[in-house]
């Protein structure tokens, strides 16, 4: 094989802006596709709203299943965005530039997506704003004592950062594209830009409030995805409460991230021809990291099923068994095979470097960890104290329109962004040609 | 119910409206500060400018000072990055005039050749995460004394909750502090460029910019960047 051409300024400038080329019919028709199931989407929200909560399958005593699972999910599928961007930057890992945009654009429409199914969830949607304090007439104040009132305040925050991490990492893009290209788009471009011109001053202050917004943002990965857990952990619920649900749920967010993110880049990668830029060495990288949050979770089924023994507590036991033997046990059982058994392969670096492997890794990433909440959140709470009460859900079309709603509005996004934002941070690339040159050449030789 | 709450009203609205008092105070007044100093500059360079942004276009314009002595930028422009970084290192030592380099990457090592002093956004995301840390323990402090409602044997004033909200609270105010010193200290929004920047500086070109003032400082700068390896030399 003969030895791909060194990359070099220009040749990232070119091959980036390439892919932000105008759209085709093929793009323009998945994007409308989206659009369609989307609608779709709000059209059954819209029915929800007109006749009644009533119309889910939830009721007592499954008061939270589809909406607030599906909620938990997008959230977590945020998280690597975050993890990718801020953590591996304060770690100045060489393998960061490349992937870092789609990510963190990944995190921005996935936590957009994820801010809208608690409003979902109320019976009354129209009244979500109770949860913000204000000054009003009838003198109430939200109770801060509540996780559901800590969860409002972390994901708007979190959502907040991470459009403001990756407006600011893009500025420079926009700077670049605007003095690329010619007439409207390039004056578009220019005000996106904000005036950025380069000099070193305006680096230095950039490179400052970056790193430092980067030691923000990784304690907020972390207590995001904490604080969720705590609206679990804190009820009295048998199977929510739990003390390792906050690092359980942390690597359970991080791994569908990098599901979803194992999903997307190929597909990134291949139309936008970026193959230059994310490179076989990036998927190797997150095949080790998706494998690491994998062991994880799997310490933690284990973790929980041995605090069910050995609690003694039959409440507790009883919960446990239902979900491993119950109604719901064909779906734990391919959780475990999604997000225990089947990441075992990443151990072997062919797998990790293979591109369909890993998009089907990513795809069953998702599956468990969807089912993985779903056992969580409605499995155990079909079997409460009152074993008259016992009662179990399955969801209705609404419920199965909106989720699939909230799949197309996610895709729809990210699409646009794709054609609208370089998804590759030209700019940081240029930083680590040098990694990415010697990744590129590694690759080469050995042929993997 | 404490009845006694619903005579108390005042005081959340008179909170939120000190805080929003001085948020407006500490940001309009950095605002209004940075918005005179861009006028002064806009007005300095008035008559230099045109609408292009291309150092090229305003060459034959020249800048000219009220004493008659040119005054204005030398430009190079280089291709390799470890010509550049010598090019700095050279420049900075023996130009105590001034000079800017421009590069369309982030690189530690031309920002450690500029020796620039440390960036004071740091100051502003400190200053926003203390606002925030206080303005969180404040909110749900004085809200909770205000509709004092007891929850599963929590006390009114709980720490462990109200760390949660005012660590929320604490990183979205530092995040926001710090773009906003970013853009106060960046000179940004600006849609006026100097007049040496050069469009290509922004894909794949490094430039640098030694300020002169007369011919014989232009000349020597020209050539001492011809020397260390610039492709092309401009004066604007």
């Amino acid at each position: 094989m003969s030895a791909a051409p060194q990359l070099n300024y220009q040749r990232v400038d070119e091959q980036v802006l390439a892919a932000m080329r105008p759209p085709g019919l093929l793009y323009l028709g998945v994007v409308g596709l989206m659009a369609m199931i989307f609608a779709a989407g709000v059209a059954a929200f819209i029915y929800q709203v007109y006749v009644g909560i009533g119309v889910s399958g939830m009721g007592q005593p499954v008061i939270w299943a589809f909406y607030i699972n599906t909620f938990v999910v997008w959230v977590g599928i945020g998280h690597s965005g975050t993890l990718i961007s801020a953590v591996l930057y304060l770690f100045r890992s060489r393998w960061r530039p490349s992937i870092y945009r789609a990510s963190e654009t990944m995190t921005v429409f996935a936590v957009a997506v994820a801010g809208l199914f608690p409003i979902v969830h109320l019976g009354r949607p129209w009244f979500f704003y109770w949860l913000l304090f204000y000054p009003n007439e009838r003198i109430l104040q939200p109770d801060f004592h509540s996780p559901l009132v800590w969860d409002f305040f972390a994901i708007a925050t979190y959502f907040t950062v991470s459009c403001i991490f990756l407006y600011i990492g893009a500025i420079p893009d926009f700077a670049t594209i605007a003095a690329s290209t010619r007439g409207l788009r390039s004056k578009f471009y220019r005000v996106l830009s904000l005036g950025w011109r380069g000099s070193q001053r305006q680096w230095k202050h950039f490179s400052t409030a970056y790193l430092l917004m980067a030691g923000f943002a990784t304690p907020l990965v972390i207590s995001v995805h904490s604080v969720v857990s705590f609206d679990f952990a804190m009820g009295q619920q048998p199977g929510w409460h739990d003390t390792i649900f906050a690092p359980y749920f942390v690597a359970s967010a991080i791994y569908s991230g990098l599901g979803m993110l194992l999903m997307i880049l190929p597909v990134t990668r291949s139309v936008g021809h970026l193959e230059d830029e994310i490179t076989l060495w990036h998927f190797n990288q997150l095949g080790k990291v998706t494998l690491l949050m994998s062991l994880v979770i799997s310490y933690a089924y284990l973790s929980e099923a041995f605090m069910a023994w050995y609690s003694n507590v039959s409440y507790i036991r009883d919960d446990f068994n239902m979900r491993y033997w119950g109604p719901y046990s064909a779906l734990f059982w391919l959780m475990c095979w999604c997000n225990c058994i089947m990441p075992l392969a990443l151990f072997s670096k062919r797998m990790r470097t293979n591109l369909k492997f890993m998009f089907v890794m990513g795809f069953f990433a998702l599956i468990g960890i969807w089912l993985d909440h779903f056992v969580i959140i409605a499995g155990s709470l079909t079997t409460n104290f009152m074993p008259s009460q016992w009662h179990f859900y399955a969801p209705t079309w609404p419920e199965l329109m909106m989720e699939a709603g909230s799949f197309a509005m996610f895709f729809m996004f990210y699409l646009i962004a794709y054609k609208a934002e370089p998804i590759v941070s030209m700019s940081e690339v240029k930083s680590g040609l040098r990694w990415l040159n010697q990744a590129r050449r590694k690759t080469d030789s050995t042929g993997s | 119910m404490n009845t006694d709450n619903f005579g108390g009203s005042a005081r959340p609205r008179s909170l939120v409206a000190t805080l929003a008092a001085a948020a407006v105070a500490a940001f309009g007044g950095a605002a209004l500060q940075r918005w005179r100093l861009r006028q002064s500059a806009s007005a300095r360079l008035a008559d230099v400018e045109s609408s292009a942004d291309n150092a090229a276009e305003l060459l034959a314009a020249g800048f000219r000072t009220k004493r008659g002595v040119e005054r204005g930028v030398a430009i190079g422009s280089f291709r390799d990055e470890s010509d550049a970084l010598c090019a700095i290192e050279k420049i900075r030592r023996d130009w105590p005039q001034g000079f800017e380099a421009y590069s369309p990457e982030l690189s530690e090592h031309f920002l450690e050749a500029m020796d620039l002093p440390k960036s004071r956004t740091r100051f502003w995301i400190l200053g926003g995460a203390i606002f925030g840390q206080v303005s969180g323990w404040t909110i749900t402090i004085m809200l909770s004394i205000y509709w004092p409602h007891r929850v599963g044997n929590m006390p009114v004033i709980a720490v462990p909750p109200f760390t949660i909200l005012s660590f929320e609270l604490m990183v979205l105010m530092a995040v926001i502090a710090g773009v906003c010193g970013l853009m106060y200290h960046a000179g940004m929004p600006t849609f006026v460029a100097p007049p040496e920047y050069m469009r290509r500086f922004g894909r794949d070109r490094i430039g640098i910019a030694m300020n002169c003032a007369g011919e014989p400082e232009f000349r020597r700068a020209e050539s001492i960047l011809r020397e260390l390896g610039a492709e092309d030399i401009l004066r604007a």
